[in-house]
């Protein structure tokens, strides 16, 4: 499988979350990332104010906050200027 | 023997200008990479704004020498000394631009495998030693550029058409520039080179444009790399 670089994980994973709400195993299947990997990720993003976790009933889901809003946009601009430079 | 017109004087405050303009380009492209870099940590950006950056020192050292070889040629009189740190600076210059574009090169080949008491009374003879010394590192950074260059030809494109030719023609015009100055000590070409510099670089801009408008477009999040 070909690697893929830390920008493009969390592009992926901030492209499968949107702002009602999504369960862990929705991220796991749209980001294509193992459950523990995007764990670790997801904490990391809740700590820097990209994502918030809520319960909805019994489900626990993850949204974009506006910060995280505003990240998505950033990076994906990222992905596609380092990927025309080729460097990615 | 060489020669010092009256053009040849002129060219250190041009050159000063266009590596203003030059400064301020690369400092904006540089600022919206380290925003993208505050949420990824990623190393492909990284080595970019460190290019940038370095790029940017070494633009910055070139105005510098080149404003005080000016202030030594209008306000001394010293021609020889002025336009001598005028060329010590477009050397400066280079060298930071070949180790920007070498860290870049590197890593991309690493990612496939996974005041007045300074006047130096040089004499005549001096700037023959620069100009050999700024011919072979121009051709150093113009080997790199066109490694560059074909890589961001060979790589596949996405939907950014317009920044990527732009890229593309942008870079071409730093390798002429290049290619000018392997003739340095004639003024037509340093003041042709400092234009294609920040023609060249200008591209970046255009690019980041495309980028963003197609992000906002909704096109960035479909596209597969």
């Amino acid at each position: 499988m070909k690697y893929r670089p830390d920008i493009l994980i969390i592009r992926d994973i901030l492209n499968a979350i949107d702002e009602e709400g999504v369960t862990i195993s929705s991220i796991v299947t749209k980001a294509r990332i193992p459950h523990d990997r995007l764990k670790a990720k997801l904490d990391q993003m809740i700590e820097s104010g990209l994502v918030s976790e809520f319960n909805d009933g019994e489900r626990r889901k993850y949204r974009l906050t506006k910060k995280g809003l505003e990240a998505r946009i950033k990076i994906n601009e990222m992905v596609l200027f380092l990927k025309e430079l080729g460097l990615i | 023997m060489l020669e010092v017109t009256a053009l040849h004087l002129a060219t250190p405050l041009f050159r000063a200008t266009f590596m203003a303009i030059l400064i301020v380009i690369l400092l904006y492209i540089a600022k919206f990479l380290v925003d993208g870099y505050r949420y990824t940590r990623d190393k492909a950006l990284l080595v970019l704004i460190t290019m940038l950056l370095l790029i940017a020192v070494g633009a910055a050292a070139n105005v510098g020498f080149s404003l005080y070889g000016y202030y030594l040629i209008t306000r001394l009189g010293l021609e020889v000394d002025g336009l001598s740190y005028h060329y010590i600076g477009n050397i400066v210059y280079s060298i930071f631009q070949m180790c920007g574009f070498l860290t870049v090169i590197v890593f991309n080949f690493l990612s496939r495998w996974e005041g007045e008491g300074m006047e130096l009374a040089m004499p005549l003879a001096m700037l023959g030693v620069l100009y050999s010394v700024e011919v072979v590192i121009n051709a150093v950074v113009l080997a790199e550029l066109i490694l560059i260059l074909a890589n961001v030809a060979m790589s596949s494109p996405s939907r950014a058409i317009v920044g990527r030719y732009m890229v593309l023609i942008g870079l071409t015009l730093i390798a002429t520039s290049r290619l000018l100055s392997l003739f340095p000590f004639v003024p037509v070409t340093d003041v042709f080179s400092s234009m294609m510099e920040v023609a060249g670089f200008s591209s970046l801009i255009v690019l980041r444009q495309d980028v963003s408008l197609l992000v906002k477009a909704g096109a960035g999040e479909a596209i597969e790399v």
